[in-house]
């Protein structure tokens, strides 16, 4: 029997047809950015990808708080399953600035302080999906992950801010140019189309935690 | 105050092992020392370079050392079974935090007495005119650096791979202590007034005083049976 | 179009990422579901059941 639910399944058409659109927005339709040209295209995936990543790893710090209180291995189950997508967007976004960073500032990777705070990121929820594979115990890793994503995540503005005066103290900070309205659809319309994508990878990822739940619960108590 | 009490009862009793057998300090202290050497032969004998980099130099040479000491922060409770021992402590389970917190601390900053003078020689820096401004920076990077650590060495206490996790997870968590320490220390050791040195140790009193918080209030949770 | 190998390849990753991560956890759940419903048709206090291999898909 093929896990299928109705809901999810026009979750995931929904968010196929917007991604759809989105890029074919960004890629044919919106004209071409006045300063960079073409490559600025890849900002319609690029900060679509880093909002996720930002979202679904505050989703696991808000659901860690909630296991803490609560102690329902539900919540544990909604964290795990966002710091799992959140890992796979951050690093999409890391990837996706590198090749826009290589036409643009001539270096795929340069200590920008987004950049570089996004990469901090990928390697705390990178410790934080490790220490979940080594507690056989679905209380105790939901305890210690759950530590693992408040502490994480409380960290990520201070590591901002530091990376912000490490790199600034030195040049001032580029200050933003105005967003033509069509570029800000563009983006808008992609936003969408990534969060519903989030929307419909977090039902299924969900699920699967619990189905593997029941299964390791199952092997506990026969095996 | 009972907690208090309890914390300074673990750190004593430490410290007084420590202090009989030396194990631990000798070996740190001498290895810190080696990481200064190492780090000069990587990068040459160009002193006006190794002066630029000698605050990265010596907080990536107490981020090592410190690891080697925080894996061993629940040392003399093993036999009593890692984390089942900790349990085992009477009262408030944030003694332990405390008792073990100022245990390392203490152990670090009488490394960091070594190694500071270690690095003014190696590197020819002037230090004694900065020394105030330096133990400042020393103890508030030293006091996050210990919170932290302190704290994840009793979560990964009874891992399989806590070498490896334990650095893992500590690491990323201690980017702010280590931008604001090494940029506070080379500002004060080059002398450079655009770096502003205040900046910084504010950084690090605010990393101090947000973690330990923290890490007070979640640590009886990661105690837990 | 300027900089064409850099906006495909983005375009291109964001695509092929998204897609292998949808068809990995789909996959998985399929899999995982597949080791309950087998449990269950077995029996699930029948000695001898479905071993971790099956179910760790």
């Amino acid at each position: 029997m093929p896990e299928k639910s109705n809901l999810s399944r026009l979750v995931g058409l929904a968010a196929l047809v917007t991604f759809v659109a989105g890029s074919w927005v960004g890629l044919f339709v919106v004209p071409a950015d006045a300063a960079q040209g073409d490559v600025q295209r890849l900002m319609y995936v690029h900060v679509p990808a880093a909002w996720l990543a930002f979202l679904a790893f505050f989703v696991v710090f808000l659901m860690s708080v909630l296991y803490l209180i609560q102690r329902d291995l539900r919540w544990d189950r909604v964290a795990a399953s966002s710091a799992e997508i959140g890992v796979v967007f951050t690093a999409l976004t890391l990837a996706l600035g590198s090749m826009w960073g290589k036409p643009t500032w001539g270096v795929w990777w340069t200590w920008d302080p987004r950049l570089t705070t996004t990469a901090i990121l990928l390697a705390i929820y990178v410790g934080y999906m490790a220490i979940r594979s080594f507690a056989d115990d679905p209380e105790k890793r939901g305890r210690w992950a759950a530590i693992v994503g408040i502490i994480g995540f409380t960290n990520v503005p201070i590591v901002y801010l530091s990376v912000i005066w490490w790199r600034t103290l030195h040049q001032p900070p580029s200050s933003p140019r105005s967003v033509s309205p069509e570029i800000l659809w563009t983006l808008m319309l992609n936003l969408a189309a990534f969060t519903l994508i989030y929307v419909y990878l977090m039902m299924r990822r969900v699920r699967l935690a619990e189905v593997e739940g029941k299964l390791e619960e199952r092997m506990a108590y026969h095996g | 105050m009972d907690v208090l009490r309890r914390g300074w009862a673990i750190v004593w009793k430490d410290l007084l092992i420590e202090a009989r057998t030396k194990q631990s300090f000798n070996a740190m202290a001498f290895f810190a020392a080696l990481v200064l050497f190492i780090f000069s032969f990587a990068l040459g004998p160009d002193t006006v370079l190794l002066q630029r980099v000698s605050g990265g130099l010596l907080w990536v040479g107490i981020a090592f050392t410190g690891i080697l000491s925080l894996s061993r922060t629940y040392q003399s409770e093993e036999t009593s079974g890692g984390i089942e021992g900790l349990r085992m402590y009477p009262g408030d389970p944030r003694a332990i935090f405390l008792g073990k917190f100022i245990g390392n601390l203490v152990v670090l900053l009488a490394v960091e007495l070594v190694l500071f003078p270690a690095a003014a020689i190696l590197f020819q820096i002037e230090m004694w005119p900065h020394a105030l401004e330096l133990a400042g920076i020393a103890l508030l990077g030293t006091i996050g650096f210990s919170i932290v650590g302190t704290f994840y060495a009793a979560l990964t206490v009874n891992l399989r791979a806590r070498e490896v996790m334990l650095p893992l997870l500590l690491f990323p968590a201690l980017v702010p202590v280590l931008l604001g320490a090494v940029n506070a220390t080379t500002a004060v050791v080059v002398g450079d007034a655009m770096q502003g040195t205040g900046i910084w140790l504010r950084l690090l009193a605010a990393f101090d005083v947000i973690f330990f918080v923290i890490c007070v209030w979640v640590f009886p949770i990661a105690l837990e049976e | 179009m300027d900089n064409l190998g850099f906006i495909v390849a983005g375009y291109g990753l964001t695509w092929v990422v998204l897609a292998w991560y949808t068809w990995r956890t789909n996959r998985r759940l399929d899999g995982a579901a597949r080791a309950v419903a087998e449990w269950e048709d077995d029996g699930a206090d029948a000695p001898g059941g479905p071993t971790a291999a099956g179910a760790s898909a």
